[in-house]
């Protein structure tokens, strides 16, 4: 049976407009790729001058040519160590609570309705709350734990969210077959569901820290400086207990207040720091985005259903 | 039987297919028994031969009958009365084929002896299409009551093949009689016992036709029960 | 007349469960109403009826499993035996019934871990520690369900990627392994191929001589092959009960005989 004419035009038709959507498609990606591929040739060259191995061991100093990132990295990891500390186990264990234990209620609803509206307050509310609650009222001052407390805060929507998604993602006859074996609720969520949901909480996680990591607004709030010229003290000691906490409750700087202040210089040679420490700043968010890539790709392995 | 259709019209059209066939074979089969007996009482040699030639028909029915439920079985799986019904269609199909050789027996043997019943001057011949009649009514009846899964109708053919034995084998013993008193016409009278032998079985075979009609209907078997136990079973 | 010689009277046969008033609500809706049924010892019991007659509902009141959905709400009673206890008595705890009844879904779900770690779940849970045990429980429960000889090579194997006869006989050993005292199949075939489904159903042939089989199908050629009694039910209602011969050949109940001759699905 020979294709009518009409229908084989129908067809060319259709045909040309998918080709159109191809073309929108691919010229979208490549504005947006040429404009990521811009800004980092542009940092790049900007700030290549300054990226030597003595960039990252030098403090910050009135003379661009020998102004570090150092106190800006080391406070930077300082307080990912804290917001992954804090958020983490909060987030995934409020994630778990409400997708599996949470009776389906008003409450739970309400619940549910606000922490999707945490995700999109704005940071320097954070800030704010922070300043006020950790700073003053608690008295902990403008330390490394108030910020990764802020942060901490800041990334628990996401964090819950991406856990609740990955946790709903597990197929309900799973957990008919933990439970009809005799299994109580959380015999299965630890056995079963949370296996199977790691890797999704992985990603919401390293998301969550990705975002973290760049943010301003909340720890210039609480008032890290950017002009310091030491580390925190080391956490581990030379006499017992061999641990100290007291790195915690030191005044710290972080890469993007050290990048803001660097840019706001009117000297010209202090953009290239800001440049290279722009750089830094964006190789350390796409390295912790390989490791949740890497992450993924083993625990995923193991599981296929 | 359950008349409701089923799902699959084909499905009915299968069975409604099977119950038209035992029909048209059934009334074949009458007509023959019919004809052998009017062949006999008119000495039309003819007509006995027309008998004898159609029993191929009968035969071929029986074999084409039985090969569709068969296939009935095979594609459907009938369950409950279905297969009742179709396992009893195959047992019915027998007893018309088995009446059906009564019929070309009788008009076989009529060529032989219908010179004989011609000059015989006792009441033989009459007795025996009274008797034919009789088993003829009785065929019918089963035929009409497996149409309608009528089960009173079954049990009356039951009855009646219980009365109807006993009144052949009074014919029978009347020409026993006889052939004590004539020796010469022995030969011929032997005949004519077989022939009032074959009326006799198209009786049974009617009767056994109602008895797979009260399994189709009822679903138990009463082939080898007393006629007391039958009606218990076939009118609760 | 025919006796029935062959088969035994019911009052003679041991009993495993019985099911008395048993009425089941989603919420406000009825799903079951009032079903009085007898689960025999060493038999098994199939359960047909069209899509939304209440029989995977019914099936899954045995292990309470809609204990875990809220707004579900049990009426009448369960009773295991030997002990006599009512599996539905709210002071019997969903936990404890599901260890002692089994149950096999419709679609295979066997865990994404190895074949091994599989079967070994529900020993693990029930407290089983020590790994010789597990090894010998573990074959036990391969064998029981016919797939030992398969398997006995990869036990470390994903079960994911065995076939899907394979997967669901896996279920099966995962379901043996626990020593229920009541096997529960729910629609166990109708997601397999013919093949699958044959050895299945063979399984089950040799699993009744040691275990109370209860099985929901929608097959009503797979029922008459497979089981001792059949139920047949209809929107909650038990329509009827009997020897699987006698509803197959000769059921008392015309709508019985309509579903079972296909005048109406």
């Amino acid at each position: 049976m020979a294709v009518s004419v009409h229908l084989r035009q129908t067809i060319e038709r259709a045909k040309r407009r998918d080709l159109l959507f191809v073309a929108l498609g691919v010229a979208a990606l490549f504005l947006a790729f040429c404009t990521f591929l811009a800004l980092f040739t542009n940092m790049v060259s900007a700030g290549w001058e300054r990226f030597h191995p003595g960039f990252f061991t030098q403090y910050a100093s009135r003379r661009a040519e020998s102004a570090g990132i150092l106190a800006a990295w080391v406070g930077s990891f300082a307080v990912m160590i804290v917001t992954g500390l804090v958020a983490v186990p909060l987030g995934i264990a409020s994630g778990i609570y409400l997708e599996e234990y949470a009776p389906r209620n008003r409450l739970t609803a309400l619940i549910e309705i606000n922490i999707s509206n945490l995700a999109g307050v704005p940071s320097i509310v954070y800030g704010l709350l922070a300043l006020g609650m950790f700073v003053h009222y608690f008295n902990l001052g403008a330390s490394v734990l108030t910020a990764g407390l802020t942060l901490a805060l800041l990334i628990l929507p996401v964090v819950i969210v991406a856990t609740r998604e990955a946790i709903r993602a597990v197929p309900g006859a799973i957990r008919e077959a933990a439970y009809a074996l005799g299994a109580t609720r959380w015999q299965t969520v630890k056995d079963h569901v949370l296996q199977y949901s790691l890797p999704g909480i992985l990603t919401g996680v390293i998301i969550g820290l990705s975002r973290a990591i760049g943010e301003t607004a909340p720890i210039v709030t609480i008032g890290a400086v950017s002009f310091i010229a030491f580390l925190p003290p080391a956490p581990v000691t030379s006499s017992f207990p061999f641990v100290s906490f007291d790195w915690l409750a030191s005044p710290f700087t972080a890469m993007p207040i050290q990048i803001f202040n660097w840019t706001s210089r009117p000297e010209e040679a202090f953009q290239a720091n800001a440049s290279a420490a722009a750089l830094v700043l964006v190789l350390m968010t796409l390295a912790m985005n390989a490791v949740a890539i890497w992450l993924r790709y083993r625990l995923r392995r193991n599981l296929s259903w | 039987m359950n008349i409701s259709e089923h799902l699959s019209k084909q499905f009915d059209a299968d069975l409604t297919g099977l119950r038209s066939r035992v029909v048209e074979m059934g009334g074949l089969v009458d007509e023959q028994f019919s004809l052998a007996i009017e062949a006999l009482a008119t000495g039309k040699t003819l007509v006995a031969d027309q008998v004898i030639a159609n029993d191929a028909a009968v035969n071929g029915l029986e074999v084409r009958i039985d090969d569709a439920c068969a296939h009935v079985i095979a594609r459907r799986q009938p369950a409950a009365s279905d297969l009742r019904m179709v396992l009893g269609v195959s047992k019915i199909v027998s007893e018309l084929e088995r009446i059906g050789d009564k019929a070309r027996k009788i008009a076989r043997l009529t060529r032989k002896v219908h010179e004989d019943v011609a000059r015989d001057s006792g009441a033989w011949l009459s007795d025996l299409q009274q008797l034919a009649g009789r088993a003829r009514y009785m065929l019918r009846d089963a035929l009409n009551a497996f149409v309608r899964s009528d089960l009173e109708t079954a049990v009356s053919v039951l009855r009646r093949n219980r009365d109807f034995a006993g009144d052949t084998s009074g014919a029978s013993k009347q020409l026993v009689l006889r052939m004590c008193q004539e020796p010469t016409a022995v030969p011929a009278l032997l005949d004519m016992l077989s022939i009032t032998r074959a009326v006799d079985r198209v009786a049974d075979h009617a009767a056994n036709i109602a008895e797979h009609i009260v399994y189709i209907v009822r679903g138990t078997d009463v082939r080898h029960a007393t006629l007391e136990q039958i009606e218990k079973e076939a009118l609760r | 007349m025919n006796e029935e010689l062959k088969k035994p009277e019911l009052d003679s046969l041991a009993k495993k469960a019985q099911v008395s008033d048993l009425s089941f609500f989603y919420g406000a809706k009825q799903a079951l109403k009032s079903i009085n049924l007898t689960v025999y010892d060493r038999k098994v019991t199939a359960l047909i009826g069209p899509s939304g007659c209440g029989k995977s509902t019914f099936l899954r009141c045995f292990n309470r499993m809609h204990d875990l959905y809220p707004g579900n709400r049990y009426q009448g009673e369960i009773r295991l035996y030997p002990d006599d206890v009512n599996l539905l008595a709210p002071e019997i705890d969903p936990i404890e019934v599901r260890m002692r009844l089994s149950m096999v879904f419709q679609k295979p779900n066997p865990f994404p871990k190895s074949i091994f770690e599989n079967v070994a779940y529900g020993l693990r849970i029930r407290g089983e520690r020590s790994r010789s045990v597990l090894i010998d429980r573990v074959e036990e429960a391969l064998k029981g369900a016919a797939l030992w000889n398969e398997v006995k090579d990869r036990l470390e194997d994903v079960a994911t990627t065995l076939s899907g006869g394979q997967q669901q006989r896996l279920c099966i050993a995962r379901a043996l392994a626990c020593d229920p005292e009541l096997l529960l199949f729910d629609e166990p075939t109708s997601a397999l191929d013919p093949i699958a489904t044959a050895s299945i159903e063979e399984l089950i042939h040799e699993l009744r001589e040691k275990i109370t089989i209860l099985i929901v199908t929608h097959n009503m050629q797979q029922a008459a092959r497979v089981s001792d009694f059949t139920a047949y039910m209809y929107l909650g209602d038990l329509v009827e009960f009997g020897w699987t011969d006698d509803v197959f050949f000769r059921p008392r109940q015309k709508q019985t005989e309509d579903y079972i001759t296909g005048r109406f699905g």
